[in-house]
């Protein structure tokens, strides 16, 4: 089955205004690890703004030729920041999410390039 | 979000407990060989939890008491086996290689296989060393 056939828990465009879609597999394949994706709010609110509006946009770790890490940073405490991790691949038509999280770290930055924003 | 004071002394004391931890809550090794990030923790991760970055190698869901409830290594094979070779061959012996991309998951409580046993051991040493090193500096 194509990717626009399959049911998706988000629809969205990224920033560059490219489709990039979340479908509800891809979500249940991951969800036992990332409690994060069983919150509907978060996938439509942080998650969705993370792709449309990120702060900084990094080639992934583990497939920088075909993934892309978008970050939003939440909020900071006691000098730690928040993100929401959005990873997505954009070699598929519509782009496709394969996971979102929210780490206190930015994993990519001095492994791979930055591709869009600023990573203060 | 945590409610307690998030210290290097209350880290170190809350990784050594990993071990008697995941062998009362039955914790499974998950490899994530499509994003190529390894898991060890119960089979789903409670909610309410919150991801912190412990060392450069490995992340930890706390919950809001600050128990460990699940370790993540992120760029498993990019960045941490090449970092830590011991665990190369016993990844690939346990996990087979990365020509699939499959979530694939052990649990070295049923398994009677060796390896598993092993590879639970080496991980849970690797866990406690790294954030007891002298010269560990919090990430956190």
């Amino acid at each position: 089955m194509g990717l626009t056939h399959m049911k998706c828990c988000l629809e969205t465009v990224d920033y560059e205004n490219n489709k990039v879609i979340f479908t509800e597999a891809q979500r249940q394949q991951k969800v036992a690890k990332r409690p994060e994706l069983r919150d509907d709010n978060f996938i439509n609110g942080r998650l969705k703004q993370t792709i449309n509006c990120p702060n900084f946009v990094y080639q992934d770790c583990d497939k920088p030729n075909s993934r892309k890490a978008f970050y939003l940073q939440e909020y900071v405490v006691n000098g730690r920041p928040r993100y929401t991790k959005v990873v997505v691949d954009f070699k598929k038509k519509p782009q496709f999410v394969i996971t979102a999280y929210r780490p206190d770290y930015v994993k990519e930055r001095s492994k791979t390039n930055l591709l869009y924003g600023h990573d203060n | 979000m945590t409610t307690k004071k998030i210290t290097k002394k209350i880290i170190q004391e809350e990784v050594k407990k990993i071990p008697e931890k995941a062998k009362k809550e039955g914790w499974v090794l998950t490899f994530d060989k499509d994003e190529g990030i390894f898991f060890y923790s119960p089979n789903v991760i409670p909610s309410d939890t919150e991801l912190h970055q412990i060392t450069d190698e490995y992340s930890i869901y706390f919950d809001k008491n600050l128990n460990p409830r699940g370790v993540m290594i992120e760029c498993y094979g990019n960045n941490f086996v090449k970092h830590h070779p011991e665990f190369e061959k016993i990844t690939k012996d346990l996990f087979g290689e990365r020509n699939k991309d499959e979530i694939k998951v052990v649990d070295p409580n049923k398994e009677k296989n060796k390896e598993a046993i092993t590879f639970k051991a080496l991980l849970e040493k690797t866990l406690i060393t790294e954030v007891c090193l002298d010269g560990y500096k919090m990430v956190i």
